[in-house]
């Protein structure tokens, strides 16, 4: 691990390699038997590069944008014509999120930024199609960035953080169906914000994609994408959910796994 | 936070899994394993590293296994849909859910996985597929199952140096975890309640319910005995349940096929030129197997 490195800013962040060369530039079907090498070959090419801490403040990052995001629809649940199963879910987001914020702050990671902008600025907030396309981008950025500290955490040989990797992006991926599926029944067309402008199935991924190279991309990726760039009325500070709120605290109370946890024997 | 709620809901799989609590080993302790609770910083190596349990190849079998068990499960939930009271958006689901568990399967043949079996049995045998809370439970079982196993072959892919192992186990695992998701959205839309002896809780709201996913198994080779003394691996006449690929190309499933994307493993690399996203959705869209 490197700790030289703690890039609590967005700047510093963005001015690392990975995000310098750009994000989402390519994309590789990486199975192994069609470059007929067999799945047991070790991958040669494994290398991480993030530092662990650049990594833990990415993660921090996205997951306090997150919250942000999460948290603001919560808010306007009515004005986006949310029903009651659907505010259980996004309720259950926000707690998740603010769980893996917590979780990595208080493990020394620390955030480039606690003000965000959203690209559809703040009409997002009141208008349903425009929010879910944004949930779902957001959402399959988490999940890729998730996946490459996975790949980058093995190659650092730390198991543990990959796990912790793993839990949490397990969770974005459920987010990611969860939206679809309130789109299917609202009707709703997303918008060119989404990855995909379908919204049937839920669960439409064979494997779960990694589209940015590395955990470093993902911050370009959010600043072109115009999360990261605060101004006037777009802008949206980070404020931690009250799990003891009115709001939160049912939902909270049938919260399972608010730790990661490990079978020991 | 409850912090007892993952101990109990450790004991409530591992008796589903078993009808015990802890006799056979498995499962008999959980851990809470924030590092900041240990007084260890994240970036403070890993204390729990140690040897694999597992080779590679026994981790691949357990999965191939798995997969063969998943489909098995799915495409029958398919073909009794009607019986079930699943319909419309539900069902697809739950088509692309067999469809997926199948694209998992061949890529893990396609590389050398091998199933220990292709036969199978349930914990509520035929009754699995006339009940829908019993067909339920029991996706909720199967599929917290796969997480944890999942996730065990997450770390025990890089003990053995293989990270790249450990994305695809990542990348399986998310989409087992969807299912697990959108199962308990099924659940919610037809009022059902969860029997709480397979699925780990009885309600399915929230439909998210996990602030992380557990690893409730010890290690992938582990989740074995415990898939077996729940009752999926003793086929009997009126309880067995045999293996058959799902075709792609039929009427089922055909045009829930042409809308799954990602059919095989995709990382996204800085050398290559192709501009992607929303495109690269659409050049992966129809991919066949």
């Amino acid at each position: 691990m490197d700790e030289r490195s703690t890039g609590t800013d967005v700047n510093t962040l963005l001015a690392r390699p990975s995000s310098r060369r750009g994000f989402l530039k390519g994309v590789a079907a990486v199975s192994t038997a069609a470059a007929g090498l067999g799945v047991m070959v070790r991958n040669a090419d494994a290398q991480a590069a993030d530092t662990a801490q650049d990594i833990l403040n990415i993660a921090a990052t996205a997951e306090a944008l997150a919250v942000t995001f999460y948290s603001g629809g919560v808010t306007n649940a009515g004005a986006l014509g949310l029903n009651q199963d659907e505010q259980n879910y996004f309720i259950a987001a926000a707690i998740e999120e603010q769980l893996h914020y917590n979780f990595l702050t208080s493990n020394g990671a620390k955030p480039a930024a606690t003000t965000f902008s959203v690209p559809g600025g703040p009409g997002t907030f009141t208008d349903l199609a425009v929010w879910l396309s944004t949930q779902q981008q957001l959402e399959i950025a988490f999940v890729s960035a998730y996946l490459a500290a996975v790949n980058e955490f093995g190659a650092m040989n730390q198991p543990d953080l990959a796990r912790y990797a793993y839990m949490i992006g397990l969770i974005e991926a459920e987010h990611f169906s969860l939206g679809r599926t309130t789109a299917e029944g609202h009707n709703v067309t997303f918008t060119s914000t989404a990855p995909s402008s379908a919204t049937r199935p839920a669960d439409p991924w064979g494997f779960a994609p990694q589209l940015v190279p590395t955990v470093g991309d993902a911050v370009g990726f959010l600043q072109q994408n115009g999360y990261l760039s605060p101004s006037g009325s777009n802008s949206f500070s980070y404020s931690a959910i009250d799990f003891t709120s009115s709001t939160y605290a049912t939902i909270y109370g049938q919260m399972m796994y608010t730790t990661p946890t490990v079978a020991t024997s | 936070m409850d912090d007892t709620l993952p101990h109990n809901a450790a004991e409530a799989l591992e008796r589903s899994l078993t009808g015990h609590a802890s006799r056979r080993g498995f499962l008999m302790g959980v851990a809470a394993i924030g590092a900041a609770a240990a007084g260890a910083g994240l970036l403070k190596g890993s204390a729990f590293a140690q040897s694999a349990a597992d080779s590679a190849q026994t981790i691949l079998n357990v999965a191939t296994t798995a997969e063969t068990l998943a489909v098995t499960f799915y495409s029958n939930g398919v073909s009794n849909a009607a019986t079930l009271g699943i319909t419309g958006d539900d069902l697809n689901y739950l088509v692309a859910a067999a469809i997926e568990e199948q694209i998992h399967l061949n890529f893990l043949l396609s590389n050398g996985g091998q199933a220990a079996t292709t036969t199978f049995s349930f914990p509520k045998a035929a009754t699995t597929f006339s009940d829908l809370s019993a067909f339920l439970s029991t996706q909720q079982q199967l599929e917290g199952v796969f997480d944890s196993a999942y996730t065990a072959a997450t770390y025990e892919f890089i003990q053995l140096g293989q990270p790249a192992l450990a994305r695809v186990a990542t990348q399986i695992g998310m989409v087992e975890d969807q299912h697990r998701v959108l199962g308990r959205i099924v659940a919610q839309d037809n009022n059902i309640t969860l029997d709480s002896s397979l699925a780990m809780t009885s309600s399915p709201t929230p439909e998210n319910n996990w602030g992380f996913a557990p690893q409730l198994v010890t290690s992938v080779g582990a989740a074995v005995p415990l898939v077996q003394s729940a009752g999926y691996l003793s086929p009997a006449s009126g309880n067995s349940y045999s293996y058959q690929a799902i075709d792609f190309t039929s009427s089922t499933y055909a045009s829930v096929y042409s809308t799954i994307m990602y059919t095989t493993p995709f990382v996204a690399t800085p050398t290559l030129a192709t501009p992607v996203y929303r495109h690269h959705n659409k050049k992966h869209h129809n991919k066949k197997q």
